[in-house]
């Protein structure tokens, strides 16, 4: 159940050390993100709005490279549980979004036992590339830069890497926030993003398109 | 030439694609990799909002029926606790004398136990001797919830005096075996005021018949086990 290292869905349990690093980025717009966070919780509905449209994309593609084309059901699962447990959640905005990952992993993480079978990494792939080498994905990608060819060519990594990537790239957690969604290390995290990104370079490199190819 | 072959990618600039990449950093000589990893990260599709609809309405339902829910099982870890700690000191009390007397007696050659020891050694010198007085009293009770009322409604009455003070006394589930035994919301003050000014810290001294309603009730029997 909590494969996520013990720290489950709960906000009480979580939520004590889910706070950011990187707040002073964002400087500007951290106030009133908080404000947004403060008053989600308060039982503000458009500041739950707001916070669904800023998170739910980036759950969503997550959950694309775990389960696939199952990927809406789990986040609406997930989300049940965000809106019913978010008065507990204590942390900033940049925890919440650390905290509703962790949930939704650990929906995504039961729906695949249920289903029985391996996550669907590969499938994906095939799914929104057609039957394709990772070339034809990576060119694919460069051709449209589409976020759907993207997270197609991220998902086709091994599950680590892709995990690592997506919650650094596109969750926007940082390595020691992603580190306790998936319940490792940050180091390990870190170095399953690096090996990640070689892959993908690689993998560009080797759908270089035709024109100036270069040597070799 | 050279601008499609990704160099190698080094901890420092992954960290920095991985990093900016919403931002689209600009890394030299990983542009794909960058353009990639941007678009990865593009902004908001409309349909990846499709289940707003459905997110917003249990964030009302969620608000409709908020907190107790998950409050419930605390208030009952306090009462329980509350329980637990009168009875450690009682017993603990007890417990003490006992050995103190025993020691006096000269059946603990060298044990150094004369001093008030600390609540968890109590805790299982407590148990133990309860344990068997329990025994003897009442054989075929179950170990669990059916024990006695008497150091419950006494914990009970603790938990229910200190909620008082904040008014919300009622609203704890814990609490309604208190309100039953005393006859109704409005009688429980005053029987707490009888529970509580009756035996002040002794709530398990054996044979206590003068216990408002109890009398039926084996009255010492502290050990149920809480959990």
């Amino acid at each position: 159940m909590q494969s996520a290292a013990g720290f489950g869905d709960s906000g009480e349990i979580s939520g004590v050390a889910w706070s950011s690093r990187r707040s002073s980025a964002r400087k500007s717009t951290a106030d009133t993100a908080e404000d947004v966070l403060a008053a989600a919780r308060g039982g503000d509905e458009n500041a739950f709005r707001s916070l669904y449209r800023d998170v739910q994309p980036k759950l969503l593609r997550y959950l694309q490279v775990l389960v696939g084309t199952d990927a809406e059901d789990v986040a609406s699962d997930a989300w049940l549980q965000i809106a019913r447990d978010l008065g507990s959640f204590r942390g900033d905005v940049d925890g919440f979004r650390g905290w509703a990952t962790t949930i939704a992993r650990n929906r995504a993480l039961d729906h695949l036992r249920r289903q029985q079978r391996r996550p669907v990494v590969h499938g994906t792939v095939e799914d929104v590339a057609e039957p394709a080498g990772p070339e034809d994905t990576a060119q694919a990608a460069v051709d449209s830069v589409g976020t759907d060819a993207a997270l197609a060519l991220i998902a086709g990594l091994p599950r680590d890497q892709a995990e690592a990537v997506l919650l650094r790239v596109v969750v926007g957690l940082d390595a020691k926030a992603a580190a306790k969604v998936l319940g490792k290390r940050p180091g390990a995290v870190r170095t399953a993003a690096h090996r990640g990104l070689r892959t993908l370079a690689a993998q560009l490199d080797a759908s270089s398109p035709p024109g100036p190819t270069p040597p070799e | 030439m050279s601008t499609h072959r990704s160099r190698r990618i080094g901890r420092r600039t992954a960290e920095r694609l991985l990093r900016d990449a919403p931002g689209h950093a600009q890394v030299t000589g990983h542009d794909r990799l960058g353009d990639l990893l941007a678009a990865a990260a593009a902004p908001a599709r409309d349909r990846e909002l499709t289940g707003e609809h459905a997110a917003m309405a249990a964030f009302r339902d969620a608000r409709l029926a908020p907190a107790p829910q998950r409050r419930r099982p605390r208030m009952l870890k306090i009462a329980l606790a509350n329980l637990v700690t009168v009875k450690i000191a009682a017993v603990a009390a007890a417990a003490a004398g006992g050995i103190a007397l025993a020691a006096a007696a000269g059946t603990l050659p060298g044990q150094q136990r004369e001093e008030p020891a600390p609540a968890a050694d109590t805790d299982v010198v407590a148990t133990t001797s309860v344990t068997t007085t329990e025994k003897s009293k009442a054989p075929d009770k179950k170990p669990d919830n059916s024990a006695s009322p008497s150091p419950s409604l006494h914990g009970l009455c603790q938990a229910y005096t200190a909620r008082a003070e904040h008014g919300k006394a009622h609203e704890n589930p814990a609490l309604s075996a208190l309100i039953t035994a005393a006859g109704g919301p409005d009688q429980v003050p005053a029987f707490c005021a009888d529970l509580l000014g009756d035996k002040p810290g002794k709530p398990d001294a054996p044979g206590k018949p003068d216990t408002p309603g109890k009398s039926d009730q084996a009255p010492g029997k502290p050990s149920r086990s809480n959990r």
